[in-house]
């Protein structure tokens, strides 16, 4: 299921799995709440709480000439 | 950019390859929010992933002779995050996640922030935070691949390369990863079956 979703199939399998869930009620609705899932989670935001990139930035920076010289 | 114009990134790349500490800090600057986001997602609390996240960027700086640009840099940097939080999540014991999947506390935890209420179940806040619980529930291994595919948005082979397995084997854990978060998810997103 999860290589359907990502259309990694191969033609033949992915005909079978359209087959299946078209007829079996408990698959589609497996299918239909994973694919809500992901689309979720590809537009989650970013986790509450980060750093300005720029403070990483400056941290890492005022690292590097000691582990440089190192 | 014009085709045949240098990839800004290259540019910068081959200037820090040369000693240029600001082109190198601003490859940070391009890079830090996906891997501080990554870290917290891999397990982190947020004080440890601001440290790792730094950590990470000074590796590179050290490593950055042995990049091959075949490579994206950030699949790179997204292999050394990796690495480095299973370095600190390995000295925590056993994960939370692994304890407690097979209990039923986090499900129900799971199932109670979905019965707030139509108003609350509306609202995406509230969804996101049920989704991210879900996901530090998941096995450190399976979340990784959820993490890479899914939120970051790898393909399978470079996040395969992340992880450091074959692709069949990253197949298997996202797979595993995704139906046990929708498991979790369950009580929340209903049954759609028609």
């Amino acid at each position: 299921m999860s290589a359907y979703l990502d259309g990694e199939l191969a033609s033949r399998a992915r005909d079978r799995m359209q087959r299946h869930t078209g007829e079996c009620p408990g698959c589609r609705g497996v299918l239909n709440t994973l694919r809500r899932m992901l689309g979720r989670l590809g537009v989650l935001p970013p986790p509450s709480g980060a750093p300005q990139a720029s403070d990483i930035a400056a941290a890492v920076r005022a690292r590097l000439p000691e582990h440089n010289s190192s | 950019m014009f085709p045949g114009d240098p990839d800004p990134e290259s540019d910068l790349i081959a200037r820090a390859r040369s000693g240029d500490q600001d082109a190198f800090a601003e490859l940070v600057g391009a890079h830090a929010d996906r891997v501080y986001a990554a870290l917290r997602r891999f397990g982190l609390d947020g004080g440890e992933a601001e440290d790792v996240a730094q950590e990470v960027f000074v590796r590179a700086w050290r490593g950055l002779a042995s990049f091959q640009e075949r490579a994206q840099l950030s699949t790179w940097l997204y292999r050394i995050a990796f690495n480095e939080a299973q370095r600190r999540l390995s000295r925590r014991g056993p994960p939370l996640a692994e304890r407690d999947l097979e209990g039923e506390n986090s499900v129900e935890a799971i199932a109670e922030a979905s019965n707030l209420g139509p108003e609350a179940r509306a609202l995406d806040r509230e969804f996101e935070a049920v989704l991210e619980r879900a996901l530090s529930e998941l096995p450190v291994e399976w979340r990784a691949a959820v993490v890479l595919r899914d939120i970051e948005g790898l393909s399978t082979e470079d996040a395969s390369a992340v992880v450091g397995v074959r692709q069949a084997a990253f197949k298997s854990r996202l797979h595993r990863g995704r139906m046990q978060l929708r498991s979790l998810l369950e009580p929340y997103l209903g049954f759609e079956a028609g």
